[in-house]
């Protein structure tokens, strides 16, 4: 029998149609509603990050500068050492590097995020960018401005308020793509967290009373992370369901963890050990705390933003909270204890 | 080219038009998830930023290259190269096994044969309008198209 290929992808796109334009619509509203509920102070804090945003296009523009005055020449362009704070080696964990001067981007080829800004900005994440490294085919679609200088070709893409600087290293197969932190939001942690490499699989473990596995990072293609994805409730509308997103991060200090943004609007105490930190965004709110001292936690609930369940604010955190909560009882100690088993001591 | 003149229904019209062609190549580039949530960013964005969307030579390209954009952290968090999933699990737990077949072999064709053959295919896109979607050339569509259509083929007689 001839397969009539054509005729299944009409008819799968029919079905393509139906619920894509139904997701978006739905998701499209979500996130519309979310943005216009801005907590109180929001303006202030817009306004913040507006200027501190200000200051992050100012050290990118230098640095696109610098990199394209290279074009040439025979010097790389260079980093003021000042503006470097932090540097993650890649070999492993998160632990602190040195704050000597590096020069683009051969000194940069053993690591993985490094950290641009002042020493006062240091605890701030909205004002310092990250520059993270990533595979060669990583896809940056806008149109761009080429830098280059010796040892690298690189493009600045700037969109609206974000702009990113990509940088492919001659000598490897990899990218190093400069990206500002203007804002962190859940979109933004997820992004940290994998530069992070969170290093250990969660598929094995139990998900909570209530709670049913919606995505395991095995299923992700993700088995170097220790992540999972949970969801409850049977509402159809996705809009109307809790999800819950769990990762754990070893190897990680309490620094590296500021460093990497996870610090963000400390509006309440302890959730679990110290310190706790609280994020809001687009209906979700993420806790992150350390554990351990090498092991952090982070808990991202996606609340429901429509239907009858849809919490208040002060709920939702709520929520949050007793959710951290559960997930201390059920089994981060083992986890913890994961980690320790398959990783030896640092 | 840009949009044409017309009432503001019209030019609502027009976005909207782009915008489903948008979501139809998000989800077919991204998979269900990520490229519902890439599609339903383009169409926030679409919607703030009107005047540049309808001054745009090629707005279709244009919140495409908007979707891809906003994308890239999630894909990045899954650090999936190629999507699992082109519909939710509810459609894909009713469908016939001939369709799930050939969502499961959809994955393994290239990116820009992926896209291409399901523009075309499974939601009857013009060979030209996919390519000013894309920013490639009619040629390259028909090319990518024409391959990835082998490609399915054969797979979904190996599975048959």
């Amino acid at each position: 029998m001839t397969l009539d290929v054509v005729d299944l992808l009409a008819e799968a796109g029919d079905l393509m149609e139906r619920d894509g334009s139904a997701a978006v619509a739905e998701r499209a509203g979500t996130i519309d509603a979310t943005r216009d509920a801005e907590p109180p102070g929001a303006e202030h804090q817009q306004r913040d990050r507006r200027v501190w945003l200000a200051a992050a296009v100012v050290l990118v523009v230098a640095l696109a500068a610098a990199a394209a005055v290279s074009l040439g020449t025979e010097e790389p362009p260079a980093l003021d050492p000042a503006d470097v704070v932090a540097l993650v080696p890649s070999d492993r964990g998160a632990s602190w590097g040195g704050l000597e001067a590096i020069d683009l981007p051969t000194e940069l080829a053993g690591h993985d995020i490094v950290v641009l800004g002042d020493a006062e900005a240091f605890d701030d994440p909205e004002r310092t960018v990250t520059l993270t490294r990533t595979p060669r085919d990583h896809d940056f679609p806008l149109d761009t401005r080429p830098v280059s200088g010796s040892g690298f070709d690189g493009e600045l893409h700037e969109f609206g308020s974000t702009w990113t600087l990509r940088i492919d290293l001659l000598d490897t197969d990899e990218t190093l793509g400069l990206g500002s932190a203007t804002a962190v939001s859940v979109d933004e942690l997820f992004e940290l967290a994998a530069a992070l490499d969170l290093t250990r699989p969660l598929v094995d473990q139990e998900p909570p009373s209530g709670w049913r596995v919606r995505t395991t990072a095995r299923e992700l293609d993700r088995a170097s992370t220790r992540s999972i994805y949970l969801e409850r409730g049977d509402a159809v509308d996705p809009t109307e369901r809790e999800r819950l997103f769990v990762s754990t991060i070893s190897g990680v200090g309490e620094s590296a963890l500021w460093m990497s943004g996870f610090h963000v609007d400390a509006e309440d105490g302890e959730v679990r050990g110290s310190p706790a930190w609280i994020n809001r965004s687009r209906g979700s709110i993420s806790l992150t705390w350390m554990e351990t001292p090498d092991l952090a936690v982070s808990v991202t609930y996606r609340h429901p933003t429509t239907g009858p369940d849809q919490p208040t604010r002060e709920e939702a955190l709520e929520r949050a909270l007793a959710i951290a909560d559960d997930l201390v009882g059920i089994g981060l100690g083992e986890w913890n204890q994961l980690v320790a088993d398959t990783e030896g001591p640092s | 080219m840009g949009m044409t003149a017309g009432g503001p229904e019209a030019q609502a019209d027009l976005i909207d038009s782009c915008l489903a062609r948008v979501r139809r190549a998000a989800v077919a580039r991204f998979g269900f998830e990520i490229g519902v949530e890439a599609a339903a960013e383009a169409t926030v964005w679409a919607w703030a930023n009107r005047q540049q969307v309808e001054e745009a030579d090629n707005p279709a390209g244009l919140l495409f290259r908007v979707a891809q954009t906003r994308a890239e952290p999630h894909v990045r968090w899954s650090r999936r190269r190629a999507p699992v999933d082109f519909v939710p699990e509810s459609t894909m737990a009713a469908a016939r096994p001939e369709l799930i077949d050939l969502w499961r072999a959809l994955p393994r064709l290239r990116t820009e044969e992926r896209v291409a053959v399901v523009l075309v295919h499974a939601h009857g896109e013009r060979y030209d309008d996919v390519a000013d979607l894309l920013g490639i050339t009619t040629a390259a569509v028909t090319n990518h198209v024409h391959r990835g259509l082998r490609k399915l083929r054969s797979m979904m007689e190996d599975t048959a």
